[in-house]
């Protein structure tokens, strides 16, 4: 603990490990960017103070209760699966070693978002962050405010049903990889929209926008669009990994409204698929070779006499 | 779990590097052990010496920061 009486430096250039409770003495001068690891449960509270350094939070299952609102200039490093809980937590960057859980909202002014282990509390970024690699988003609300995003080579990983409301900054790769739900509260961007594993729905009063939509099932599954809300495909639309046994099926929220999925004209479609109440009027036409397509406006099945390798007009 | 408060006046700043930094009460006189894992430690400025600089030159492990 370090109350308001202390008014030295508190030079942290190394390690300070607490195995429990953490209190920062408000307008304590501090020099260094050493490292607070936080074991075990423990109550934080900073007293409006910025950490200068990195925070860590290790022993596995640790749960970390903020007493108010916290900033850290230097990076969360979640090395131990933990709960964080209460008020909000500002980074430089989080390392995702281990999944973080709780109702603390983490807010990323800057820094690297790294690790492949997901964050289920509150996401936000205010500030110029970089995505690197696999990154991993559960449930909770993910939420772009400000600053330049870099995507290249990231992929945003999707593993729970979650809000998202990120318009303004553009994702390289988007892999919903489990079942959810996954609401829309602005036009999500990206290059790239991948899926091979559970059913998807998308609600909300927002579609997405990508270059490419690569479904790689190969096995039955069922993605399901707002009805009213429009889909966009710019360069590619794929879902040809199941010509034999189940197949994927793309449809509408509501049994009787259509929602809109819109191939840019020029774009490549290589489908199998059904289809069920989707409008795709506002481009190219979408062709499925196989499955069925009901109540749709500008999807058809081909029956031609194609090549039974056949798969893209 | 026992008390540490940083009193200051020892040799060095360093956290680790002298008891008598430390002590059992506030503004009370150094010569405690340096802290531990099962020790809270305090920083409030008391005494004479109780605001001097305070260097982390290894990593340290306490129970209540």
């Amino acid at each position: 603990m370090i109350t308001s009486g202390y008014t030295g430096i508190f030079n942290h250039g190394q390690t300070i490990v607490a195995n429990g409770n953490v209190t920062l003495g408000a307008n304590f001068v501090q020099a260094g960017t050493g490292q607070l690891t936080v074991a075990g449960n423990a109550t934080l509270t900073s007293n409006g103070v910025i950490w200068t350094g990195i925070l860590a939070l290790i022993t596995t299952n640790g749960i970390k209760t903020l007493a108010d609102d916290w900033e850290i200039n230097g990076l969360l490093n979640v090395a131990n699966t933990a709960v964080m809980n209460g008020f909000s937590m500002k980074a430089n960057g989080v390392t995702m070693t281990s999944a973080l859980t709780g109702s603390t909202h983490v807010i990323l002014k800057g820094g690297i978002w790294s690790g492949t282990l997901a964050i289920s509390n509150n996401l936000t970024f205010d500030g110029n962050v970089t995505i690197s690699g696999i990154v991993t988003y559960n449930t909770g609300t993910f939420k772009y405010l400000s600053g330049s995003i870099t995507v290249t080579g990231s992929t945003f990983q999707i593993n729970g049903s979650c809000t998202i409301d990120a318009t303004g900054m553009t994702f390289d790769r988007v892999i919903p990889i489990l079942t959810a739900t996954i609401t829309l509260l602005s036009k999500l961007d990206s290059n790239r929209i991948e899926s091979n594993l559970g059913n998807t729905t998308f609600a909300g009063a927002y579609g997405w926008e990508c270059n490419l939509l690569n479904w790689t099932f190969t096995t039955g599954s069922t993605t399901i669009f707002q009805e009213g809300i429009e889909y966009k495909i710019n360069t590619q639309f794929t879902c040809n990994q199941t010509r034999i046994g189940a197949t994927v099926t793309f449809r509408s929220s509501s049994g009787t409204n259509k929602a809109i999925i819109t191939l840019k004209n020029g774009a490549i479609c290589s489908v199998l698929a059904n289809f069920t109440r989707i409008d795709a009027s506002g481009g190219r036409t979408i062709t499925t070779f196989i499955g069925t397509v009901t109540d749709c406006i500008n999807i058809i099945r081909y029956d031609g006499n194609l090549p039974d390798n056949a798969l893209t007009f | 779990m026992a008390d540490r408060y940083w009193v200051g006046g020892g040799g060095s700043t360093a956290w680790n590097a002298s008891p008598s930094n430390w002590g059992t009460v506030s503004g009370g006189a150094g010569g405690a052990s340096v802290p531990t894992s099962s020790d809270a430690v305090i920083f409030d400025g008391a005494g004479s010496t109780g605001n001097q600089q305070m260097t982390m030159v290894a990593t340290g492990t306490v129970y209540h920061f």
